[in-house]
Formats: C-alpha cells, structure tokens, sequence
C-alpha cells in the first residue's frame, strides 16, 4: 500500500531523480516544500530565525540522505517526520535558553497585516496584536505533541495517517492527541470565535 | 471521533487563521547550499586554501609549546616521599645510633650541669 501510495507521489520520484545525482531536481523539491516546512517550524518554535536555521538542517538532511533514500511513505511524511524532529529536540534543549522566553513573547517576528482597507486604524492594530498574541500563547501551552498535531492538521493539512507516521503513534491516538489540543485551544481561545 | 474533531477545530479555525507566518528569507536559499557546497568538500581542500591552516597551526603551537613546557630539562623531578622502609635500618646500626644518641644525650646533660654551677 505504501508502496503504490508512493508510485504517485511526484516528490518521491524528484527525490529518486536527486538520489541519481540530478541536482535540479533538489531545487525543485527545496521551491515546492521551503515555505511549508519553515512555517510548520516558525510555529513550532515562534521564531523566525530559529526556524530558518531548523529547516536548513531539514534539506541538508534530505540531501545527506539522498544516497540512502527510499520512497516507502509520502515525501512530504518523511520531510516532516525530520522537522518534527528537529523541532522537538530543538524546544527540548532549549527550555533553558533565551528560545523558551522568546516562545512566552517574541512579538518581533509578528507579520504586519492589514485588518481591513489599507489603512487599519490604531485600535483595529492593537487588537489584533492581542488576539495574535493570545493565539501564539495557545498554541505555546499545547504539550509538545499536541501542537505538532494541531500545526500539520490545521495549517498543512495533513492525513491522521501521515501526521500519525510523522509522529510515531497510531492514527487513533493521533486523533485523541488533535481532539484534546482542538478543545484546549477551544477552552482558551472561544471568546474570539 | 473524526466529527467531533473536525466540529472542535472548526470553533478555533477563525482564530487560529489569524497567525501567518512571516515570509523566508531572501538568503534562505543561497545559506542552504553554501552548507551544500561545504559539505561536497574533498577532505583536503583545506590545502587550497592557507588561511584556513591559521587555527590548527595555532592550536598545534600551542600543544607542542604546553608539551615542552612540561618536560622542560631544568625541573629536577620531585623526590619521592619518604616511607619507612627507606627509613628501616639494619639491627647494628641501629644499635650503634643508639649509642650515639645516649653519648650525646650524656653530653647535654654534662653541658647543662656546668653551666648551672655559679662562676667563682
């Protein structure tokens, strides 16, 4: 099954094409999943250049890798199983440095968005810093798991089967793990629905 | 379960929609594959490039200078401690010390007595 699941994933064969020495084919893979992967671990870590760094180890792996590569699950399973990675090991090391303060507030990589019109109005900005905010200190209290889960569901989009083959688990305890997170964030977050 | 899911992230979609990520960087791409590029390095390939030698020289300076240091020829080794058997004597010398000990114990005593005596 993994293997026919494979035969049409178009990533997988880039990254055999990569494996044979085709470089281009790497660039294409880098163009396709750059954004995704470092926004999966922007959100993991709420920094930006902590997630930059992340994710250039994630592509230097794969790369390293290439030689070895075998298409036996979705290329984008195997991208985020080693992100995941890297992020877990990434917040765990760092509960003692300055990346756990900046995940209680690091306000400096928000994104500047228009609320409405062009011009949002001093009052519409800050409200929407709070309610940004409250949203990233959600999503920072979620156990470790929890807040893989909930990012690959919500924001990648991603099957219970392959968030369950990324984080090691069974599909059934994945979908407790999102069900739990969804109703903490639920519990923290209903007042701004 | 997949319902009650999906109704549980929907109560939250709003706000969780509200955090974009910022965009990667501009250097993002070039960074990677000058890691790439370093990596593709033949082991010697510092050879091609002199200054890169500058740390390792220093460093082998350094070793070579603590080495020397330590077995510099002027420091004369420590003497080993002294034990009792080095102190252990044979039986007639030590009878002899003895002797000499007791002379010389004699001796004092002889001194002492005539210093006391008042001088006439």
């Amino acid at each position: 099954m993994a293997g026919a699941a494979a035969a049409l994933d178009y990533d997988a064969e880039l990254m055999l094409r990569v494996k044979d020495g085709d470089g281009a084919s790497f660039g294409v893979l880098l163009e396709k999943h750059r954004s995704s992967v470092v926004h999966f671990l922007y959100r993991m870590v709420q920094n930006s250049a902590v997630a930059e760094e992340l994710a250039q180890e994630v592509f230097l792996r794969v790369y390293r890798s290439r030689a070895t590569y075998e298409p036996t699950a979705k290329f984008t399973t195997w991208l985020f199983r080693i992100a995941t990675h890297l992020a877990l090991n990434a917040l765990r090391d760092n509960k003692n440095e300055k990346l756990q303060d900046r995940l209680d507030d690091d306000s400096s990589d928000m994104p500047v968005r228009q609320v409405s019109d062009n011009r949002p109005s001093i009052e519409q900005s800050l409200v929407y810093e709070a309610k940004l905010a409250e949203v990233r200190r959600a999503i920072g209290a979620l156990p470790e798991k929890q807040r893989a889960a909930v990012l690959m569901h919500k924001y990648e989009e991603m099957e219970y089967s392959q968030i369950a083959t990324v984080l090691n688990c069974s599909e059934s305890a994945v979908k407790s793990l999102l069900f739990r997170a969804y109703e903490a964030l639920r519990a923290r977050l209903a007042h701004m629905a | 379960m997949e319902n009650q899911i999906e109704a549980a992230k929907r109560s939250v979609d709003a706000a969780l929609d509200l955090w974009e990520a910022p965009p990667v960087s501009a250097e993002f791409d070039r960074k990677l594959y000058q890691r790439i590029a370093e990596e593709k390095q033949p082991w010697w390939h510092f050879l091609l490039h002199p200054q890169r030698l500058v740390p390792v020289g220093a460093a082998a300076v350094v070793l070579i200078a603590a080495g020397l240091w330590i077995e510099r020829p002027g420091v004369a080794p420590a003497p080993p401690p002294h034990s009792a058997a080095a102190e252990a004597l044979p039986p007639d010398q030590a009878a002899s010390a003895l002797q000499e000990m007791e002379l010389m114990q004699e001796f004092n005593r002889l001194v002492r007595a005539d210093a006391a005596e008042p001088l006439m």
